[in-house]
């Protein structure tokens, strides 16, 4: 008897001398044993109680061992047990064709014990491997499903919708976890809205546990005059306005605090942010080397906003240039990530930004029927190709008067 | 549809030995490692400049731009805390390119790519062979 766990086996056969004989062994090697006479009662135990081995006789009354293994195959449990068919040494084709619907080996029926304790055994170690590795990539979808949980609960739940604006996002991960990020919320003393867009190098968990670190920093920095009661515009005096030093403290210690902590882990994320003051429809932000989001005007015009620094988290100590713009009514503020313009199509071909501007010409029913236009119109274009990096789009939409 | 990345090196002789991988094929999320990977090998084995050729790499995505970044890391790392401190102050005042890591030939969309990132900033980019070597001192 081996180390291992002893296994069940059942044991297929009409013959009750042949039954008893192979149970003989298998208990002898320190397993239990179920027994069917047909190939029917065996499928019922099979499905009733968890079987490690299955020795399987083929000519049999009711239904035959052949029909059994093709019943098994079928079932996408009861097809990882192993099968050992049973045969007379003159049964040679029936063997072959045993092998062929999937049985694992093959014992005479002479019960030779070494060839039967080697064949038995084998069989059961294989079993024992294949039910770890089922449980080990079990144990780590399940991780993978908690790692996406928590990643999805620092995305927003919902955005703040000021009246007169639209806020709507979108976000379609390349795989469970994701390296992109979004925000909205407001700054409830500056009664302001900070509205973010991310890219942390990479994909997967890496990039997962990197967005969680940039996404908060940026948030808990551009909050700071809330949670510690001090007024950030106070202590901005005269020199600079409030808007413009929430967000340049928000992105001058999120990129120091990368750059001085993680600088051995290379991890680096674009980063647009911006603040908008929804009574004026004015923005100040910064665009950290995240590709240019655009403004889209009620006429149909298409406006790039500036790249204003590099990516953060790799340059310590730099200054980051804040911006401004105005959104007027009828205007739309598109941020992207690069999963847009560089999905690729079954040729190999990006997506690109000519065909992303091609989009915006229509006029618009509303921010968020313009990213499901945009994503509808990149999963299309990626057909059959695999979505090679995360998707994430942001819309800020200044209503007309009308609206 | 990404390409594998293929990397071969040369070694080249201008002012001071350089070495060179010729690059065929996307750095993305699958390959930037193998390049981290061969550039550290490089460098254990002795070279401290290296020139990236990038004429045939059409894709660089942000994973290619954790690599450079890795590798720039690497060949500073023997640099003085004085020298690490005069690049950073260069970095910020667009003064300081690395003296040991440049780029050689990328194509349109991995030039847009790393101006976008603003690796510009501390990367040089060549576009002939010869002058690119030469430019190591």
């Amino acid at each position: 008897m081996s180390d291992a766990k002893p296994g069940c086996v059942l044991i297929v056969d009409d013959h009750k001398t042949n039954r008893m004989k192979m149970a003989f062994g298998i208990k002898n090697l320190g397993h239990t044993v179920e027994m069917a006479e047909n190939g029917r009662q065996a499928l019922e135990i099979l499905r009733a109680q968890a079987i490690d081995l299955v020795l399987l006789d083929i000519v049999m009354p009711e239904m035959d061992g052949f029909q059994v293994l093709e019943t098994m195959k079928r079932d996408k449990v009861l097809r990882n047990i192993p099968v050992i068919v049973i045969s007379a040494e003159t049964e040679m084709e029936q063997v072959v064709k045993g092998i062929e619907l999937g049985a694992e080996d093959y014992l005479p029926k002479s019960f030779d014990p070494v060839l039967f304790k080697a064949r038995v055994e084998a069989c059961l170690e294989k079993k024992r491997l294949r039910d770890n590795e089922q449980l080990y990539l079990r144990g780590l979808e399940r991780e993978l499903q908690i790692g996406q949980r928590i990643q999805r609960s620092f995305l927003p739940d919902s955005l703040p919708q000021p009246p007169g604006w639209e806020i709507a996002a979108h976000f379609q991960a390349a795989k469970e976890v994701a390296g992109d990020f979004y925000d909205a919320f407001w700054l409830s003393r500056q009664e302001k809205i900070g509205v973010v867009l991310g890219d942390v190098c990479g994909k997967g968990v890496g990039a997962a546990l990197f967005m969680t670190l940039f996404r908060s920093l940026i948030r808990a920095v551009a909050n700071l005059d809330d949670f510690i009661h001090t007024d950030l515009s106070a202590a901005a005096a005269n020199s600079l306005e409030p808007e413009a030093v929430v967000v340049e403290k928000a992105v001058t210690l999120t990129n120091n605090y990368i750059c001085h902590n993680h600088q051995q882990a290379n991890m680096f994320s674009t980063l647009f942010f911006g603040l908008l003051d929804p009574m004026t429809g004015r923005m100040v932000y910064t665009n950290a080397g995240q590709e240019p989001p655009l403004i889209l005007s009620s006429k149909g015009d298409i406006h790039r906003l500036d790249i204003t620094n590099p990516v953060i988290g790799i340059i310590p100590g730099i200054k980051f240039n804040i911006r401004e713009i105005w959104l007027h009514p009828g205007d739309t503020l598109l941020a992207y990530t690069d999963g847009i313009t560089e999905a690729f199509n079954p040729e190999g071909q990006m997506f690109s930004e000519h065909r992303l501007e091609a989009l915006l010409n229509k006029p618009i029913a509303s921010a968020a029927a313009l990213l499901e236009l945009i994503a509808a119109s990149v999963d299309t274009y990626m057909g059959s190709s695999n979505q090679s990096d995360d998707i994430t789009m942001i819309a800020v939409r200044r209503l007309t008067d009308c609206n | 549809m990404a390409s594998p990345l293929k990397i071969t090196v040369s070694q080249e002789q201008g002012q001071v030995p350089v070495t060179v991988f010729h690059l065929v094929g996307d750095i993305d999320n699958s390959s930037y490692e193998e390049l981290q990977a061969q550039a550290k090998s490089a460098y254990q084995a002795g070279s401290h400049y290296l020139l990236l050729d990038l004429t045939k790499v059409k894709y660089m995505s942000s994973a290619g731009l954790r690599a450079l970044h890795n590798i720039f890391d690497l060949l500073n790392a023997g640099a003085s805390e004085e020298t690490q401190k005069k690049m950073k102050r260069g970095i910020l005042d667009g003064s300081y390119k690395s003296p040991y890591l440049k780029l050689l030939n990328p194509s349109r969309d991995v030039k847009r790519t790393l101006s976008t990132s603003g690796f510009d900033m501390f990367l040089e980019i060549h576009t002939n062979a010869k002058a690119a070597v030469n430019s190591f001192n």
